[in-house]
């Protein structure tokens, strides 16, 4: 579902959103092979931190959730545990083709096709992979994004999370994730 | 070939019988087994100096209604491998644990139950879940398994809505 | 080396305040970003004129991300199909086989890489020349010789030396086993070629049975829109090639070829299950063809295989028309002909031989016999040319000409009288087919041969195909190109040439038929005897003069619906050549269409 939420942000969340965009954590969460790229962007090649923003290691304290590629149904379960947990506002970049509509791994039994079935996406980037290049500008789209009010997939989340829980039920039967590390 | 070397394979003909083949790597070695026989075959092995299982997986020969067992054990005073296979039913596929000769195996068995569905009997946790969770079909790395049936049924594919007019493209609501 | 270290070491760090950094800069990022590498493998482009929709991107890509989608407003061109490679990026893994195989040399990929939307249905695009961002990018991967998927290179047929011109024997040798697979592979199974085929045959279905080894399968493919295999096989004009998609690039598959290796190499119970497949023993109904060429042939096949008892009425001695008494036995032997009667035959449909519609029967009987006629009459008669001398008795004609040589090769006729020299007016494939039977006579008869040809046309725009010329030549044709003939010179009632003058123009400024000549370049081909084959025509003996005025055109064929239904007389139908102009594919696809026609209108007639 394309994010269709209104912009009626308050003052105070338009001078907040003014601050939080120039003071990003990413959480660094390597879910699929586009993660490759992500070394180069954040080490001094291509440094993001040009742009204020920095990686983060908790989801608790972190913006933006990157997803890297594909997403196993094993790997979604961990992911929306993530999202979940992230405070809000928080902001979520598809990486290549995988997450649009499941790139070569579109006939596996393991991965999920389409994430704005599961998660609200703010940004998508074309590529498999993409380069530092693209991430950057995407990360800078981002962050145009938030300054104006335009990410609001987390507010969408919100609104439609029966919409969204009944697709991650359909496809994953449960989001609880029961394996023997959680027992 | 040394001597060392002559020395398991001519000991385990004497012993069992079974005769190792070279592989079509350098120290390679394979060695077809009785699923009967696989077990003890294994355990002479161990003692044999193969001390180490590298892996432990299946394989699907529709056409001929088998599952191969496929063991790669390591030597690793001589370098050698040795591939020991062992043919299972297609219908049926059941083989004894070897955890009590190499525990690690365990894994090894989790996942080839999880993909192909090979039963080992006197193994406690084979059937405990491994990387598939809530998995709700036939083991999906059998050849009958259609995948893109699955993901069909599962996944919802992105549809789109475009009509392309000559040089120009224009989305339809 | 064991450096001191001093407290003041870390101060060194200060120098890379005057190096360089390795970190890019913003607007290297964001302004202009990096120019990727010569290969590589951005975002497609797709020169859409080039591009001929043939879909082989499409059933190569891996990951099902090319669809071929209709364009709309794209207008229909011969040789391509309406719709367009659309890429879906959240599909694509740009492993770039697209390109590799892309059969127009259209597609390529650029070197741009960098595209951002919050709105995913952007990332379904159809690429053109321009990138996806519709601005100008540079190409960037483009397919080498050592990607290239496609086989380019046509696998060679042997065939006879040119010693051959002393008999008829088949100049094409056919296939092997080997040799067809090896073509057959060569496909890309487009469709391209069913599109523009006359009787839209399923051609890359029976490519696929050749690959496949299953011949029967392929003999069913060819019955379905073609009775006339055998004939179709060896003498098709073969349009389907010149449309083929591997023609872009290379040597188109040779179509023609494979079908005829199919009807060779078919056993006689592959080809009879295949051929005979459909045809069925239930009868609804009688009609009567008139004319037993290929639209007669193919109107009664098909007329079989829907439930007809049908009677086809022929004038001459033998059924098959142009194919029997036209076609020159070293392209056409007489046993191919007879294998296709005669499966026509097996279907169950009659021949009434010797038979001239219009003088041993009239039309008004066969309309009171018949629920149906269909009429395939073809071009039966040659075009004179009217030049000073024409009414000599030694100059002959085509259509008689090669008929009495086909007879007189199966033993049903005297060898023709053919003199030692002998000139030929025209450039058509006929005028070949007469040329080189005359080459062939004279060598039989006096060992040596001398034929000169007249065409009116230059060389580039001769209107036989190009292996004609070149085996023509080979046997020792005397080809004169641009020379019109002017006169038979004729003395003591003997001809001793044909005057000729050099063509300046065919056409005038209008566009009309109306040669200019250079009177100042002037010569006489010399020959005893003058053969012309500069046309065919039909004949309409059986029509009365008022169906005459409501039915024929100005170009003398006859105005038909659709279906080949005549206009006024609903029981009557039409095909083949004096519906279209001569042609065999033509006639066979005219035929197809009239049995449809005959059947729906039988069946719906109140």
């Amino acid at each position: 579902m394309q994010v269709t939420t209104k912009n009626d942000r308050s003052l105070w969340e338009v001078i907040g959103d003014y601050f939080r965009a120039n003071s990003i954590w990413m959480k660094w969460y390597c879910t699929g092979c586009g993660a490759i790229e992500m070394p180069p962007t954040m080490t001094s090649r291509f440094d993001m931190e040009q742009l204020g923003m920095g990686p983060m290691a908790t989801p608790r304290q972190a913006d933006v959730l990157l997803i890297t590629g594909y997403l196993s149904t094993k790997t979604l379960r961990r992911v929306i545990y993530s999202y979940e947990q992230m405070q809000d506002p928080k902001y979520v970049v598809g990486f290549g083709s995988c997450t649009l509509n499941g790139g070569i791994y579109y006939d596996s039994y393991a991965t999920i096709n389409q994430l704005d079935q599961y998660l609200p996406v703010d940004l998508y980037i074309a590529g498999c992979m993409p380069r530092p290049e693209a991430i950057m500008n995407s990360f800078a789209t981002l962050i145009e994004m938030i300054k104006k009010g335009e990410a609001r997939g987390w507010k969408h989340y919100q609104e439609n999370y029966d919409w969204y829980k009944a697709n991650q039920m359909d496809s994953l039967g449960e989001v609880i994730i029961h394996d023997e590390f959680h027992e | 070939m040394t001597n060392s070397t002559n020395n398991w394979i001519e000991c385990l003909k004497k012993e069992t019988g079974l005769e190792a083949k070279e592989g079509t790597a350098s120290l390679q070695y394979v060695l077809d087994v009785d699923k009967q026989e696989a077990h003890q075959t294994l355990a002479y092995l161990k003692r044999a100096g193969f001390g180490q299982l590298s892996l432990l997986t299946c394989i699907d020969w529709i056409e001929q209604g088998t599952f191969q067992l496929i063991f790669i054990l390591m030597h690793w005073e001589l370098g050698h491998h040795l591939i020991v296979r062992a043919l299972l039913d297609r219908e049926n596929p059941e083989f004894t644990t070897i955890t009590d000769i190499y525990p690690g195996a365990a894994y090894y068995e989790r996942e080839v139950y999880e993909f192909f569905g090979v039963h080992f009997r006197g193994s406690a946790v084979y059937q405990k879940p491994l990387f598939l969770e809530r998995w709700d079909d036939m083991p999906p790395l059998r050849k009958d398994f259609d995948p893109q049936a699955y993901s069909d049924g599962k996944f919802p594919k992105r549809e789109h809505p475009h009509v392309f007019k000559a040089n120009v493209v224009e989305v339809t609501e | 080396m064991n450096r001191t270290k001093s407290m003041f070491s870390p101060i060194r760090a200060w120098e890379y305040l005057f190096r360089e950094p390795v970190t890019l800069h913003k607007k290297d990022v964001f302004v202009n970003p990096r120019e990727a590498s010569d290969r590589y493998r951005g975002f497609h482009q797709n020169d859409l004129s080039l591009c001929i929709g043939c879909g082989t991107c499409s059933e190569i890509c891996p990951t099902d991300a090319i669809s071929m989608v209709a364009v709309e407003g794209l207008i229909h061109e011969e040789g391509k199909k309406d719709e367009r490679p659309a890429f879906d990026y959240g599909r694509c893994s740009f492993c770039g086989l697209c390109v590799d195989i892309c059969t127009s040399d259209s597609l390529c990929m650029s070197k741009e890489y960098i595209h951002l939307s919050q709105d995913p249905d952007s990332f379904f695009y159809l690429p053109d020349a321009s990138g996806i961002h519709e601005k100008e990018a540079d190409k960037g991967y483009q397919r080498d010789e050592v990607s290239e998927l496609l086989d380019l290179v046509r696998q060679k047929m042997d065939q006879e030396d040119p010693s051959r011109k002393s008999s008829f024997v088949e100049i094409m040798k056919g296939y092997s086993k080997k040799e067809a697979l090896e073509e057959a592979a060569r496909c890309v199974a487009c469709g391209i070629c069913t599109d523009t085929c006359p009787a839209n045959m399923n051609i890359p279905e029976y490519i696929r049975a050749v690959f496949d080894d299953d011949m029967e399968e392929g003999m069913r493919q060819i019955y379905k829109t073609n009775p006339l295999a055998n004939v179709c096989g060896r003498i098709c004009t073969h349009k389907c090639e010149e449309v083929c998609a591997i023609s872009h690039r290379g040597e188109p598959v040779a179509i023609r070829w494979l079908k005829r290796y199919l009807v060779d190499h078919a056993s006689e119970e592959d080809y009879e299950a295949g051929a005979l497949s459909s045809v069925t023993a239930f009868v609804q109904g009688k009609v009567a063809v008139v004319g037993s060429g290929p639209s007669g042939l193919s109107c009664a096949y098909y007329l079989r295989t829907l439930g007809y008892e049908v009677s086809v009425y022929e004038s001459q001695a033998l059924p098959g028309g142009v194919i029997r008494y036209g076609g020159p036995e070293y392209r056409l032997p007489e046993a191919s002909v007879l294998k296709d009667i005669s499966m026509i035959e097996k279907a169950g449909v009659q021949f009434i031989c010797n038979t001239k519609v219009g003088v041993d029967i009239t039309l008004e009987t066969l309309h009171a016999e018949y629920d149906a006629v269909f009429l395939g009459t073809g071009f039966s008669l040659s075009r004179p040319l009217k030049i000073p001398g024409y009414e000599h008795p030694d100059v002959l004609y085509a259509i008689p000409f090669l008929a009495s040589v086909r007879d007189y090769l199966r033993d049903m006729g005297p060898i023709p009288v053919v003199d030692q020299k002998a000139v030929v007016i025209g450039g058509g494939n006929v005028a070949f087919d007469v040329a080189r039977s005359l080459v062939r006579l004279q060598e039989k008869l006096y060992g040596t041969s001398c034929v000169h040809m007249a065409i009116l046309e230059s060389r580039d725009q001769m209107l036989a195909d190009a292996e004609e010329l070149e085996e023509g030549l080979e046997e020792g044709l005397q080809v004169h190109f641009a020379y019109g003939p002017q006169s038979i010179s004729i003395v003591d009632d003997r001809i001793k040439g044909l005057h000729v003058t050099k063509v300046q123009s065919i056409f005038d400024a209008e566009g009309r038929f109306n040669p200019s000549y250079d009177q100042t370049d002037q010569k006489v081909l010399e020959g005893t005897q003058v053969y012309m084959a500069i046309g065919q025509m039909p004949e309409y003996a059986y029509l009365n003069d008022e169906m005459r005025d409501r039915v024929l055109t100005k170009r003398g064929l006859i105005a038909v619906t659709d279906g080949g239904q005549i206009e006024g007389y609903p029981w009557l139908f039409a095909g083949g050549d004096i519906v279209r102009g001569p042609d065999i594919i033509n006639g066979v696809a005219t035929g197809h269409q009239a049995a449809k026609a005959i059947d729906l209108w039988l069946q719906t007639k109140p």
